[in-house]
Protein backbone atom coordinates (compact mmCIF):
# COMPACT_ATOMS: atom_id res chain seq x y z
CA UNK A 1 0.00 0.00 0.00
CA UNK A 2 1.66 3.35 -1.07
CA UNK A 3 1.09 6.71 1.02
CA UNK A 4 -1.08 8.17 -1.59
CA UNK A 5 -3.47 5.49 -1.62
CA UNK A 6 -3.50 5.71 2.28
CA UNK A 7 -4.24 9.20 1.96
CA UNK A 8 -6.97 9.06 -0.53
CA UNK A 9 -8.31 6.06 2.06
CA UNK A 10 -8.10 9.07 4.95
CA UNK A 11 -9.98 11.64 2.46
CA UNK A 12 -12.73 9.18 1.53
CA UNK A 13 -13.17 7.99 5.30
CA UNK A 14 -13.68 11.74 6.37
CA UNK A 15 -16.07 12.61 3.76
CA UNK A 16 -19.21 10.84 5.50
CA UNK A 17 -18.71 12.31 8.70
CA UNK A 18 -18.28 15.91 7.31
CA UNK A 19 -20.89 15.00 4.96
CA UNK A 20 -22.95 14.75 8.04
CA UNK A 21 -21.94 17.86 10.01
CA UNK A 22 -22.23 19.86 7.30
CA UNK A 23 -26.11 18.85 6.50
CA UNK A 24 -26.81 19.39 10.52
CA UNK A 25 -25.36 22.88 9.96
CA UNK A 26 -27.43 23.45 7.10
CA UNK A 27 -30.32 22.32 8.41
CA UNK A 28 -30.09 24.34 11.35
CA UNK A 29 -28.82 27.40 9.75
CA UNK A 30 -31.20 27.53 6.88
CA UNK A 31 -34.21 27.27 9.33
CA UNK A 32 -35.55 23.87 8.57
CA UNK A 33 -35.95 22.88 12.14
CA UNK A 34 -36.45 24.84 15.06
CA UNK A 35 -33.37 25.42 17.28
CA UNK A 36 -34.81 24.04 20.36
CA UNK A 37 -34.56 20.63 18.58
CA UNK A 38 -31.50 20.52 16.42
CA UNK A 39 -29.35 23.53 17.41
CA UNK A 40 -26.11 24.03 15.06
CA UNK A 41 -23.02 22.41 15.67
CA UNK A 42 -21.01 24.86 16.73
CA UNK A 43 -23.91 25.93 19.36
CA UNK A 44 -23.58 22.38 20.68
CA UNK A 45 -19.79 22.44 20.79
CA UNK A 46 -19.61 25.72 23.00
CA UNK A 47 -22.07 24.34 25.17
CA UNK A 48 -19.55 21.08 25.52
CA UNK A 49 -16.77 23.09 26.54
CA UNK A 50 -19.04 25.47 28.68
CA UNK A 51 -20.29 22.71 30.59
CA UNK A 52 -16.82 20.68 30.97
CA UNK A 53 -15.38 24.06 32.67
CA UNK A 54 -18.70 23.82 35.22
CA UNK A 55 -18.02 22.01 38.76
CA UNK A 56 -21.71 20.07 39.08
CA UNK A 57 -21.08 18.85 35.49
CA UNK A 58 -17.94 17.42 36.43
CA UNK A 59 -19.07 15.96 39.60
CA UNK A 60 -21.61 14.28 37.41
CA UNK A 61 -19.19 13.14 34.94
CA UNK A 62 -16.45 11.50 37.69
CA UNK A 63 -19.65 10.01 39.04
CA UNK A 64 -20.07 7.96 35.90
CA UNK A 65 -16.34 7.51 35.27
CA UNK A 66 -16.76 5.84 38.93
CA UNK A 67 -18.85 3.31 37.97
CA UNK A 68 -17.88 2.35 34.42
CA UNK A 69 -13.99 1.50 36.08
CA UNK A 70 -15.44 0.08 39.12
CA UNK A 71 -17.76 -2.36 37.50
CA UNK A 72 -15.46 -3.07 34.52
CA UNK A 73 -12.93 -4.20 37.21
CA UNK A 74 -14.89 -6.35 39.03
CA UNK A 75 -15.34 -7.81 35.68
CA UNK A 76 -11.96 -8.10 34.75
CA UNK A 77 -10.83 -9.83 37.60
CA UNK A 78 -13.67 -12.70 37.84
CA UNK A 79 -14.09 -12.75 34.41
CA UNK A 80 -10.43 -13.84 33.52
CA UNK A 81 -10.66 -15.50 36.57
CA UNK A 82 -13.55 -18.18 36.22
CA UNK A 83 -12.33 -17.88 31.89
CA UNK A 84 -8.83 -19.23 32.88
CA UNK A 85 -9.85 -21.87 35.24
CA UNK A 86 -12.61 -23.06 33.34
CA UNK A 87 -10.19 -23.68 30.25
CA UNK A 88 -7.88 -25.67 32.69
CA UNK A 89 -9.98 -27.51 34.47
CA UNK A 90 -12.83 -30.02 32.61
CA UNK A 91 -14.67 -29.76 36.16
CA UNK A 92 -15.35 -26.39 36.39
CA UNK A 93 -15.87 -26.07 32.87
CA UNK A 94 -18.20 -28.55 32.98
CA UNK A 95 -19.92 -26.36 35.61
CA UNK A 96 -19.20 -23.07 34.43
CA UNK A 97 -20.35 -23.51 30.78
CA UNK A 98 -24.08 -24.45 31.06
CA UNK A 99 -24.34 -21.33 33.38
CA UNK A 100 -22.82 -19.14 31.04
CA UNK A 101 -24.60 -20.12 28.09
CA UNK A 102 -28.17 -19.30 29.91
CA UNK A 103 -27.01 -16.04 31.68
CA UNK A 104 -24.69 -14.61 28.42
CA UNK A 105 -27.83 -14.15 25.92
CA UNK A 106 -30.00 -12.80 29.32
CA UNK A 107 -30.68 -9.17 28.51
CA UNK A 108 -28.94 -7.56 32.01
CA UNK A 109 -30.97 -4.10 31.62
CA UNK A 110 -33.87 -6.53 32.75
CA UNK A 111 -32.07 -7.37 36.30
CA UNK A 112 -31.87 -3.71 37.53
CA UNK A 113 -34.93 -3.47 39.05
CA UNK A 114 -33.98 -6.13 41.13
CA UNK A 115 -30.48 -4.47 41.77
CA UNK A 116 -32.61 -1.04 42.81
CA UNK A 117 -34.47 -3.24 45.56
CA UNK A 118 -31.66 -5.62 47.19
CA UNK A 119 -28.84 -3.28 46.83
CA UNK A 120 -30.26 0.61 46.67
CA UNK A 121 -30.50 3.90 44.84
CA UNK A 122 -26.55 4.89 45.05
CA UNK A 123 -23.54 3.63 43.56
CA UNK A 124 -23.46 -0.67 44.01
CA UNK A 125 -26.43 -1.40 42.01
CA UNK A 126 -25.02 0.40 38.94
CA UNK A 127 -21.74 -0.99 39.60
CA UNK A 128 -23.02 -4.32 39.66
CA UNK A 129 -25.04 -3.70 36.79
CA UNK A 130 -21.99 -2.64 34.62
CA UNK A 131 -19.90 -5.89 36.02
CA UNK A 132 -22.48 -7.95 35.30
CA UNK A 133 -22.45 -6.60 31.09
CA UNK A 134 -19.34 -6.53 31.13
CA UNK A 135 -18.54 -9.96 32.45
CA UNK A 136 -19.56 -12.15 29.83
CA UNK A 137 -17.69 -11.04 26.90
CA UNK A 138 -14.27 -10.86 29.43
CA UNK A 139 -14.88 -14.10 30.13
CA UNK A 140 -15.96 -16.06 27.37
CA UNK A 141 -12.74 -14.10 25.26
CA UNK A 142 -10.34 -15.47 28.08
CA UNK A 143 -11.61 -18.84 27.79
CA UNK A 144 -11.55 -19.36 23.98
CA UNK A 145 -8.18 -17.67 24.25
CA UNK A 146 -6.91 -20.19 27.22
CA UNK A 147 -8.85 -22.91 25.15
CA UNK A 148 -6.41 -22.22 22.13
CA UNK A 149 -2.91 -22.75 24.37
CA UNK A 150 -0.85 -25.68 22.53
CA UNK A 151 -1.35 -28.47 25.00
CA UNK A 152 2.35 -29.02 24.47
CA UNK A 153 3.23 -26.19 25.79
CA UNK A 154 1.50 -26.85 29.29
CA UNK A 155 3.07 -30.12 29.68
CA UNK A 156 6.37 -28.77 28.66
CA UNK A 157 6.52 -26.14 31.45
CA UNK A 158 4.64 -28.81 33.68
CA UNK A 159 7.46 -31.05 33.99
CA UNK A 160 10.16 -28.35 34.19
CA UNK A 161 8.46 -26.87 37.09
CA UNK A 162 6.34 -29.99 38.66
CA UNK A 163 7.02 -29.15 42.48
CA UNK A 164 4.89 -25.92 41.61
CA UNK A 165 1.45 -26.14 39.95
CA UNK A 166 0.46 -22.87 39.81
CA UNK A 167 2.77 -22.30 37.13
CA UNK A 168 0.92 -24.30 34.74
CA UNK A 169 -1.10 -21.02 34.57
CA UNK A 170 1.93 -19.35 33.03
CA UNK A 171 2.06 -19.85 29.63
CA UNK A 172 -1.79 -19.85 29.74
CA UNK A 173 -1.97 -16.66 30.58
CA UNK A 174 0.49 -14.44 28.65
CA UNK A 175 -0.60 -16.83 25.43
CA UNK A 176 -4.79 -16.28 25.81
CA UNK A 177 -3.82 -12.39 26.80
CA UNK A 178 -4.13 -10.85 22.92
CA UNK A 179 -7.34 -12.53 22.85
CA UNK A 180 -8.92 -12.14 26.45
CA UNK A 181 -8.00 -8.29 25.63
CA UNK A 182 -9.86 -8.11 22.39
CA UNK A 183 -13.11 -8.77 25.05
CA UNK A 184 -12.39 -5.73 27.15
CA UNK B 1 -30.65 -43.98 21.82
CA UNK B 2 -28.96 -41.18 23.45
CA UNK B 3 -26.31 -42.23 25.89
CA UNK B 4 -25.92 -41.10 29.39
CA UNK B 5 -23.39 -38.14 28.45
CA UNK B 6 -25.34 -36.77 25.88
CA UNK B 7 -28.17 -37.13 27.65
CA UNK B 8 -26.43 -34.88 30.74
CA UNK B 9 -24.79 -32.19 28.11
CA UNK B 10 -28.15 -31.72 26.70
CA UNK B 11 -30.01 -31.21 29.98
CA UNK B 12 -27.14 -28.81 31.16
CA UNK B 13 -28.72 -25.63 30.22
CA UNK B 14 -31.77 -26.79 31.75
CA UNK B 15 -30.11 -28.24 34.93
CA UNK B 16 -28.49 -24.72 35.43
CA UNK B 17 -31.27 -22.61 35.22
CA UNK B 18 -33.00 -24.79 37.83
CA UNK B 19 -29.78 -24.36 40.09
CA UNK B 20 -29.61 -20.52 39.61
CA UNK B 21 -33.49 -20.58 40.84
CA UNK B 22 -32.62 -22.48 43.39
CA UNK B 23 -29.83 -20.19 44.76
CA UNK B 24 -32.29 -17.44 44.12
CA UNK B 25 -34.87 -19.22 46.23
CA UNK B 26 -32.08 -20.04 49.06
CA UNK B 27 -30.83 -16.19 49.04
CA UNK B 28 -34.57 -14.83 49.18
CA UNK B 29 -35.01 -17.29 52.47
CA UNK B 30 -32.10 -16.15 53.99
CA UNK B 31 -32.76 -12.58 53.74
CA UNK B 32 -36.25 -12.62 53.76
CA UNK B 33 -37.31 -9.07 52.85
CA UNK B 34 -40.24 -7.99 51.20
CA UNK B 35 -38.55 -6.54 48.44
CA UNK B 36 -36.89 -9.74 47.28
CA UNK B 37 -39.71 -12.69 46.88
CA UNK B 38 -38.25 -16.18 46.74
CA UNK B 39 -37.71 -18.09 43.21
CA UNK B 40 -41.26 -19.66 43.85
CA UNK B 41 -43.37 -16.52 44.12
CA UNK B 42 -41.71 -15.17 41.03
CA UNK B 43 -43.04 -17.99 39.31
CA UNK B 44 -46.46 -17.51 40.32
CA UNK B 45 -46.70 -15.22 39.54
CA UNK B 46 -45.68 -15.55 35.93
CA UNK B 47 -49.27 -17.12 34.96
CA UNK B 48 -51.07 -14.22 35.68
CA UNK B 49 -49.41 -11.52 34.30
CA UNK B 50 -49.27 -13.97 30.96
CA UNK B 51 -53.24 -14.43 31.35
CA UNK B 52 -53.69 -10.78 32.21
CA UNK B 53 -55.07 -9.06 28.41
CA UNK B 54 -53.39 -5.78 29.31
CA UNK B 55 -50.02 -7.35 29.86
CA UNK B 56 -50.31 -9.40 26.99
CA UNK B 57 -50.88 -7.04 24.55
CA UNK B 58 -48.02 -4.96 25.92
CA UNK B 59 -45.31 -8.05 25.75
CA UNK B 60 -46.49 -8.71 21.79
CA UNK B 61 -45.87 -4.99 21.10
CA UNK B 62 -42.66 -5.17 22.55
CA UNK B 63 -41.75 -8.67 20.34
CA UNK B 64 -43.45 -6.73 17.21
CA UNK B 65 -41.16 -3.90 17.61
CA UNK B 66 -38.31 -6.28 18.46
CA UNK B 67 -39.00 -7.93 15.34
CA UNK B 68 -39.33 -4.70 12.74
CA UNK B 69 -36.21 -3.37 14.24
CA UNK B 70 -34.38 -6.27 13.78
CA UNK B 71 -35.49 -7.22 10.58
CA UNK B 72 -35.08 -3.74 8.71
CA UNK B 73 -31.38 -3.66 10.35
CA UNK B 74 -30.80 -6.94 8.95
CA UNK B 75 -31.66 -6.33 5.32
CA UNK B 76 -30.06 -3.26 5.57
CA UNK B 77 -26.67 -4.23 7.32
CA UNK B 78 -25.75 -7.65 5.40
CA UNK B 79 -25.82 -5.96 1.85
CA UNK B 80 -23.88 -2.89 3.24
CA UNK B 81 -21.61 -5.73 5.38
CA UNK B 82 -21.10 -7.48 2.18
CA UNK B 83 -20.01 -4.63 0.17
CA UNK B 84 -17.49 -3.33 2.44
CA UNK B 85 -16.18 -6.81 2.77
CA UNK B 86 -15.42 -6.56 -1.22
CA UNK B 87 -14.91 -3.13 -1.82
CA UNK B 88 -11.87 -1.28 -0.77
CA UNK B 89 -13.60 2.67 -1.88
CA UNK B 90 -16.86 1.29 -0.11
CA UNK B 91 -14.85 0.07 2.93
CA UNK B 92 -12.89 3.01 3.49
CA UNK B 93 -15.86 5.18 3.20
CA UNK B 94 -17.76 3.90 5.65
CA UNK B 95 -15.21 2.44 8.39
CA UNK B 96 -14.27 5.72 10.08
CA UNK B 97 -18.02 6.75 10.00
CA UNK B 98 -18.72 3.23 11.96
CA UNK B 99 -16.33 3.51 14.14
CA UNK B 100 -17.01 7.02 15.53
CA UNK B 101 -20.66 5.16 15.93
CA UNK B 102 -19.52 2.47 17.38
CA UNK B 103 -18.83 3.22 20.96
CA UNK B 104 -22.05 5.16 21.31
CA UNK B 105 -24.29 3.67 23.35
CA UNK B 106 -27.33 3.27 21.45
CA UNK B 107 -29.93 3.79 24.32
CA UNK B 108 -28.15 7.26 25.19
CA UNK B 109 -29.64 8.52 21.62
CA UNK B 110 -33.07 8.19 22.88
CA UNK B 111 -33.77 11.06 24.36
CA UNK B 112 -32.57 12.91 20.94
CA UNK B 113 -34.90 10.57 18.94
CA UNK B 114 -37.60 10.89 21.45
CA UNK B 115 -37.68 14.82 21.00
CA UNK B 116 -37.52 14.53 17.51
CA UNK B 117 -40.22 11.44 16.77
CA UNK B 118 -42.14 11.13 20.08
CA UNK B 119 -42.40 8.45 22.33
CA UNK B 120 -44.41 6.33 19.45
CA UNK B 121 -43.21 3.15 17.97
CA UNK B 122 -40.80 5.07 15.35
CA UNK B 123 -38.84 6.13 17.85
CA UNK B 124 -37.96 2.81 19.53
CA UNK B 125 -37.73 0.71 16.33
CA UNK B 126 -35.14 3.32 15.05
CA UNK B 127 -33.09 2.91 18.56
CA UNK B 128 -33.36 -1.50 17.86
CA UNK B 129 -32.29 -0.72 14.70
CA UNK B 130 -29.41 1.21 15.70
CA UNK B 131 -28.32 -1.32 18.55
CA UNK B 132 -28.58 -4.12 15.75
CA UNK B 133 -27.33 -2.79 12.64
CA UNK B 134 -23.51 -2.30 13.86
CA UNK B 135 -22.26 -6.03 14.88
CA UNK B 136 -24.65 -7.58 11.89
CA UNK B 137 -22.59 -5.09 9.29
CA UNK B 138 -19.07 -5.78 11.57
CA UNK B 139 -19.41 -9.68 11.35
CA UNK B 140 -20.93 -9.64 7.56
CA UNK B 141 -18.18 -7.18 6.53
CA UNK B 142 -15.35 -9.85 8.29
CA UNK B 143 -17.50 -12.73 6.16
CA UNK B 144 -16.93 -11.15 3.26
CA UNK B 145 -13.44 -9.72 3.81
CA UNK B 146 -11.90 -13.74 4.32
CA UNK B 147 -14.06 -14.94 0.86
CA UNK B 148 -11.22 -16.56 -1.09
CA UNK B 149 -10.06 -14.99 -4.30
CA UNK B 150 -9.81 -17.92 -6.17
CA UNK B 151 -13.78 -18.73 -6.08
CA UNK B 152 -14.39 -15.29 -7.15
CA UNK B 153 -11.92 -15.77 -9.96
CA UNK B 154 -13.77 -18.54 -11.12
CA UNK B 155 -16.92 -17.56 -10.69
CA UNK B 156 -15.90 -14.64 -13.17
CA UNK B 157 -14.15 -16.67 -15.76
CA UNK B 158 -17.63 -18.68 -15.86
CA UNK B 159 -19.21 -15.91 -16.41
CA UNK B 160 -20.94 -14.93 -13.52
CA UNK B 161 -21.95 -10.93 -13.33
CA UNK B 162 -20.47 -8.77 -9.90
CA UNK B 163 -23.99 -9.21 -8.81
CA UNK B 164 -24.12 -12.98 -9.01
CA UNK B 165 -20.94 -13.48 -7.52
CA UNK B 166 -22.12 -11.37 -4.66
CA UNK B 167 -25.10 -13.80 -4.09
CA UNK B 168 -23.87 -17.18 -5.29
CA UNK B 169 -20.39 -17.08 -3.91
CA UNK B 170 -19.73 -14.57 -1.20
CA UNK B 171 -23.00 -14.79 1.02
CA UNK B 172 -23.11 -18.20 1.04
CA UNK B 173 -19.57 -18.04 2.04
CA UNK B 174 -19.66 -15.14 4.89
CA UNK B 175 -22.88 -16.86 5.72
CA UNK B 176 -21.87 -18.27 9.39
CA UNK B 177 -19.78 -15.24 10.20
CA UNK B 178 -22.94 -13.22 8.91
CA UNK B 179 -25.32 -15.71 11.38
CA UNK B 180 -22.88 -14.94 14.57
CA UNK B 181 -23.24 -10.99 13.73
CA UNK B 182 -27.16 -11.85 14.03
CA UNK B 183 -26.92 -13.37 16.62
CA UNK B 184 -25.36 -11.00 18.98
CA UNK B 185 -27.65 -8.43 16.92
CA UNK B 186 -30.77 -10.79 18.73
CA UNK B 187 -29.73 -10.10 22.11
CA UNK B 188 -28.66 -6.86 21.52
CA UNK B 189 -32.45 -5.74 20.13
CA UNK B 190 -33.71 -7.20 23.34
CA UNK B 191 -31.47 -5.09 25.19
CA UNK B 192 -32.48 -2.08 23.56
CA UNK B 193 -35.92 -2.84 23.62
CA UNK B 194 -35.74 -3.04 27.11
CA UNK B 195 -33.50 -0.14 27.27
CA UNK B 196 -35.78 2.14 25.00
CA UNK B 197 -38.98 0.84 27.01
CA UNK B 198 -37.43 2.19 30.09
CA UNK B 199 -36.72 5.34 28.98
CA UNK B 200 -40.10 5.92 27.46
CA UNK B 201 -42.74 4.19 29.29
CA UNK B 202 -45.61 4.31 27.51
CA UNK B 203 -46.11 0.19 26.37
CA UNK B 204 -43.92 -2.87 26.63
CA UNK B 205 -42.50 -5.22 28.54
CA UNK B 206 -40.33 -2.50 29.75
CA UNK B 207 -42.73 -0.45 30.76
CA UNK B 208 -44.22 -3.23 32.90
CA UNK B 209 -41.13 -4.04 34.75
CA UNK B 210 -40.32 -0.71 35.40
CA UNK B 211 -44.31 0.43 36.65
CA UNK B 212 -44.30 -2.47 38.78
CA UNK B 213 -40.97 -1.59 40.51
CA UNK B 214 -42.63 1.92 41.01
CA UNK B 215 -45.71 0.96 42.22
CA UNK B 216 -44.10 -1.76 44.32
CA UNK B 217 -45.67 -4.38 42.93
CA UNK B 218 -42.42 -6.46 43.85
CA UNK B 219 -44.03 -10.11 42.32
CA UNK B 220 -44.82 -8.78 39.37
CA UNK B 221 -40.82 -7.25 39.08
CA UNK B 222 -39.14 -10.50 39.49
CA UNK B 223 -41.98 -12.42 37.14
CA UNK B 224 -41.11 -10.01 34.76
CA UNK B 225 -37.37 -10.06 34.77
CA UNK B 226 -37.78 -14.30 34.48
CA UNK B 227 -40.32 -13.63 31.43
CA UNK B 228 -37.81 -11.29 29.50
CA UNK B 229 -34.41 -13.39 30.87
CA UNK B 230 -36.64 -16.53 29.27
CA UNK B 231 -37.10 -14.33 25.86
CA UNK B 232 -33.55 -13.74 25.64
CA UNK B 233 -32.18 -17.31 26.32
CA UNK B 234 -35.32 -19.18 24.29
CA UNK B 235 -34.62 -16.73 21.33
CA UNK B 236 -30.90 -17.54 21.58
CA UNK B 237 -31.49 -20.97 21.83
CA UNK B 238 -33.78 -20.67 18.91
CA UNK B 239 -31.59 -19.15 16.26
CA UNK B 240 -28.32 -21.29 17.25
CA UNK B 241 -31.17 -24.47 16.04
CA UNK B 242 -31.73 -22.20 12.87
CA UNK B 243 -27.82 -21.41 12.40
CA UNK B 244 -27.39 -25.17 12.64
CA UNK B 245 -29.41 -25.90 10.23
CA UNK B 246 -28.82 -23.53 7.57
CA UNK B 247 -25.05 -23.60 8.09
CA UNK B 248 -24.35 -27.65 8.89
CA UNK B 249 -21.50 -27.72 6.76
CA UNK B 250 -19.77 -25.33 8.76
CA UNK B 251 -18.36 -26.04 12.35
CA UNK B 252 -19.07 -23.14 14.28
CA UNK B 253 -15.56 -21.75 16.44
CA UNK B 254 -17.43 -20.25 18.83
CA UNK B 255 -20.64 -22.14 20.54
CA UNK B 256 -21.46 -18.55 22.32
CA UNK B 257 -20.18 -15.63 20.64
CA UNK B 258 -18.25 -13.28 22.14
CA UNK B 259 -19.72 -9.91 22.15
CA UNK B 260 -22.83 -10.02 24.03
CA UNK B 261 -22.71 -5.80 25.04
Amino acid sequence: MNARAVTSDVLLGIAPIALLIAVWQAIASLGYAPATLLPPPGVVLMRLAQQLTNSTFQREIAATLFRLFAGFSVAVIFGVTIGLVAAASPAVNAVVRPIVRVLAPLPKVALYPALLLLLGFGHESKITLVAADALFPILLSTYYGASMVEQKLIWSVRRAAKFCSRWCYRPRCLRSSPVAASGW
Amino acid sequence: MISGRALISRLAPLLACIGLLGVWQIAALVLSTDSFPTALEALRAIPSILGDRESLINILASIRRMAIGFGVAIMVSIPLGLMMGRSRGVASFFNPLLMVTYPVPKAALMPIIMLWLGVGEVAKILVIFLGVSLPVIYHSFQGAKAVEEKMLWSGAAMGLSAMQRMIRIVLPAALPEILTGCRTGLVLALITMVTSEMIARQSGAGNILFNSLDMGQYDTVYAMIIIIGAMGIGLDAAFEKLRGRLVRWSEPGFDIPLSFA
